[in-house]
């Protein structure tokens, strides 16, 4: 059972703290909520370039990082479709200058062009080297583009092009500042060797007097509900041709994807899946074979892909694929669905160990409006029956709604 | 003026109390470190074997022989092994690093000495049927071929092929060919030889009780085992050659260059690595280097480039890398060759080496938090052979190094011509 308190401030940040002197550290996580779906079309990828701008400096500080290392600690953010996440870790000894550097950048953020240039380097080559330069590297390129037309769930953080990344302009970075870096769209969670009355001074003193700057996001993640399944064929730096198969289904604040993912890990989550025991062990057809669902904030996707064997064709993997996921349906498999929900108990006992993670937890469930869900997860995967996860399994993943990417080997 | 116009003052870390890393000897002279963490409901154990690369005949006979230990054996399949394993709520890996082998599992409190006893029955009585043998070597051959797509695998490979070229360990990589060729006796020949009934380590840490332990330690002991020692070939390295040109590895499908460079460090005192440790950090080794700090902050040339040494036994190499655009490594390069200059040239300035002191020192007492760090510093002190009061010293170690110290050290082992240079990808 994880303690912890929640208060808010007048200025509209939220606060989780979560006492732990078992540990030499405080983490001082903030979640915004802006992330990639808050984009425009023609500026995708500019929430992860305006993380990376986060750390330029601010008002009073000249170098953020300097001051974290100087103080001993560490941090550094990530940037998703649905909110943007900033972590410091220091010593408890040095925690109020985690406060002083996450309440300036939320202040007055440093903008100006050499920063604004620099980072755009940096972040086009971040973008070669993810996207260009692996095995898979425009997957969520293609995905994304399949399953959505309007959404701006089209396009990866990481965005469509890096020319998007090159034409943004200082006014834009200033306006998405002004806009999404306020106070009353953020949570902030403290975790460590700090105590609650500390935490709430050190709070009101660094955050207390930051005044809203716009209103919370209101972009309610805008997921098309319909689609039309497509085909689509693609070459990749792969040496083996590829098959994937991908649905779109209930987010994490639907009830039902949390059975979706435990059939998902049945299906195919491990070596002892019946997608691996089939397409790989017995058949022979692929070197590798999975599935997964992935529960976001708004939107939920099921991928199944193998990775094919020399001379096996795109057609047949295709069809196996589909063939063993209907017959999946109807003969639910009790003991691997046991297995997947100790699997999942002792992955929720680990989780929350280290203070980063639990506090990254505590932020994303206070952002989804129940932090006490930290306590409650095992619970509830335990309440999940069988019966209602594959029936909903066969109602999502039906063959004709299925988008179809096949992959080949570039040159 | 605002308050907020003053950074709040810091305090550095002071040499704290270390927690000793004390191995013990069973009864039946099993080594084993213990850290109990009562509570958590959540237990890691894992256990070393001295063996690697170093002693196979075959190219990939001992990473098949690791990586396959839960592969069938006792009369149960992989599938019947692994299906129990999973059902126990436990995740179990086993990896064959560069001096030892090690498996290791994670599960609830409640079952870890029956996972425990079910892996260590299976890992003994391996019998590495032959169809997961050949399925084996398909799996594995794609997943390297797939890792061939990247820069930075040639980069690093082609380094270690110059520089190590007599320690086939470390500098032989195998075709892929010769999965093909590896065949069921050279497992079982491999696993008679260095993994049944070896003399192991084991490390047993979150909440695991004394009688719990002792419930681990008897199933160990069920097995006959000799007293624990390692078996490793001392490296001998000497390379007289200077390196001037970068080798040049072409990737046709590459839109970037990931550029290496790595030297070969031998054996050095307990105090003298802390010494590397620290021009280490100032050259690449955190975000406020100067290698990050010039090339990425200032200049915005790369994603990421650092520095790191990377342990073999007695030594490590030194290595330098980072991916960038093919037309900006030329100016890469020539910022590298400044600040390499810079550090062999003039003394670090006081506030930056107090910042990367005070930054490790962070680190360092950080590391000690949480109920799975003693058990992976104790691996460390193993691996390392570091005597009893490393750690207790390495704070002390750390704030008594100057700036003359270090000058001294760019010198003797900052000549760039002393590192091999790879540029791979888009060349």
């Amino acid at each position: 059972m994880i303690e912890f308190n929640r208060f808010e401030l007048p200025n509209g940040l939220r606060v989780i703290h979560q006492h732990d002197p078992s540990v030499s550290t405080v983490v001082l996580n903030t979640l915004y909520n802006v992330g990639a779906r808050d984009e425009s079309p023609d500026r995708t990828g500019f929430a992860h370039l305006f993380e990376h701008l986060m750390f330029a400096g601010s008002r009073n500080v000249a170098s953020f990082d300097k001051e974290i290392e100087q103080a001993g600690g560490q941090n550094n953010a990530f940037t998703n479709n649905e909110f943007t996440n900033y972590y410091i870790s220091v010593p408890a000894e040095n925690i109020e200058t985690a406060f002083w550097l996450e309440s300036d950048r939320m202040l007055a953020l440093n903008i100006n062009e050499n920063s604004l240039s620099v980072q755009q380097g940096v972040v086009i080559e971040e973008f070669k080297q993810r996207c260009f330069n692996a095995p898979f590297g425009l997957l969520w390129h293609h995905v994304r583009d399949m399953l959505y037309k309007e959404s701006p769930y089209r396009w990866p953080t990481i965005g469509l092009t890096f020319d998007h990344i090159s034409e943004a302009k200082l006014s834009d970075v200033q306006a998405f500042y002004q806009r999404f870096y306020s106070p009353n769209n953020a949570v902030l969670s403290v975790v460590g060797n700090l105590n609650l009355e500390d935490c709430k001074s050190l709070v009101n003193k660094w955050f207390g007097d930051i005044h809203i700057s716009g209103e919370a996001n209101k972009n309610n993640y805008p997921v098309e509900q319909s689609w039309s399944p497509s085909r689509r064929t693609e070459e990749d730096l792969s040496p083996n041709p590829v098959v994937f198969l991908v649905w779109k289904g209930p987010n994490i604040r639907e009830e039902e994807s949390l059975g979706l993912e435990l059939y998902s890990d049945v299906l195919g989550g491990s070596e002892v899946s019946e997608l691996y025991e089939k397409l790989v062990k017995q058949e022979g057809l692929c070197n590798a074979a999975e599935c997964f669902y992935m529960r976001g904030i708004g939107e939920g996707l099921f991928m199944a892909y193998g990775i094919l064997n020399e001379g096996v064709s795109h057609e047949t993997v295709e069809n196996r694929l589909f063939e063993i996921i209907e017959e999946s349906f109807d003969k639910p498999d009790i003991y691997a669905f046991e297995s997947a929900k100790n699997k999942t108990y002792t992955q929720l006992l680990f989780e929350p160990i280290n203070p980063m993670s639990r506090a990254q937890k505590l932020a994303f469930w206070e952002h989804l409006g129940n932090p006490e869900m930290i306590n409650k997860e095992a619970e509830t995967v335990n309440g999940v029956s069988i019966e209602t996860a594959y029936a909903s399994a066969k109602k999502w993943f039906a063959r004709e709604t299925a988008s179809v990417l096949y992959y080949n080997p570039k040159n | 003026m605002s308050y907020r116009e003053k950074a709040p003052e810091v305090r550095s870390i002071a040499n704290f109390n270390v927690p000793e890393i004390a191995f013990q000897k069973s009864a039946k002279g099993t080594l084993y470190f213990h850290e109990d963490s009562p509570g958590i409901g959540a237990a890691s154990v894992f256990w070393l074997v001295p063996v690697s690369k170093q002693s196979q005949s075959k190219a990939f006979q001992a990473l098949a022989s690791v990586e396959m230990l839960l592969s069938g054996g006792d009369g149960k399949s992989e599938k019947e092994i692994l299906q129990h394993i999973e059902h126990l709520g436990a995740s179990v890996g086993n990896d064959s690093e560069q001096l030892y082998a090690r498996i290791h599992f994670r599960c609830a409190k409640q079952v870890v000495e029956d996972v425990f006893a079910w892996v260590l029955n299976h890992v003994e009585r391996a019998e590495y049927p032959q169809e997961e043998l050949e399925r084996y070597g398909i799996i594995k051959r794609a997943s390297i071929e797939r890792r061939m797509q990247t820069p930075g695998y040639w980069s690093d490979r082609k380094a270690k092929e110059l520089l190590y070229k007599d320690l086939p360990w470390v500098g032989t990589f195998g075709s892929l060919d010769d999965f093909s060729v590896l065949q069921r006796e050279d497992l079982m020949n491999f696993h008679q030889k260095h993994i049944k009934n070896s003399p192991g380590v084991l490390f047993f840490s979150g909440d695991i009780d004394s009688q719990q332990k002792e419930n681990l330690l008897n199933i160990w002991e069920l097995y006959e085992r000799g007293s624990f020692a390692w078996s490793l070939v001392d490296e001998n390295i000497i390379n007289a050659s200077a390196f001037v040109d970068p080798i040049k590895h072409a990737m046709p499908n590459s839109s970037q260059v990931s550029m290496r460079w790595m030297k070969h460090i031998g054996h050095l005192e307990e105090s003298a690595t802390h010494q590397y440790s620290l021009l280490n950090m100032v050259l690449g080794g955190y975000f406020g280097s100067r290698l990050m700090q010039e090339l990425r902050e200032k200049q915005g040339l790369t994603y990421g480039i650092s520095s790191y040494f990377k342990p073999l036994w007695k030594g490590r190499s030194w290595n330098i890398s980072g991916e960038m655009n093919s037309e900006n490594t030329e100016k890469a390069l020539i910022s590298m060759g400044n600040i390499i200059e810079e550090l062999q040239q003039h003394p670090i300035p006081a506030d930056e080496l107090d910042r990367a002191k005070r930054y490790y020192a962070g680190m360092f007492r950080s590391g000690f938090d949480g109920p799975f760090a003693q058990a992976t510093k104790a691996l460390q002190t193993l691996v390392r052979s570091n005597s009893s009061d490393y750690y207790a010293q390495t704070l002390d170690h750390i704030w008594n190094i100057n700036s003359a110290m270090l000058l001294q050290l760019a010198q003797n082992e900052l000549d760039t011509k002393t590192f091999v240079k790879v540029v791979a990808g888009e060349v």
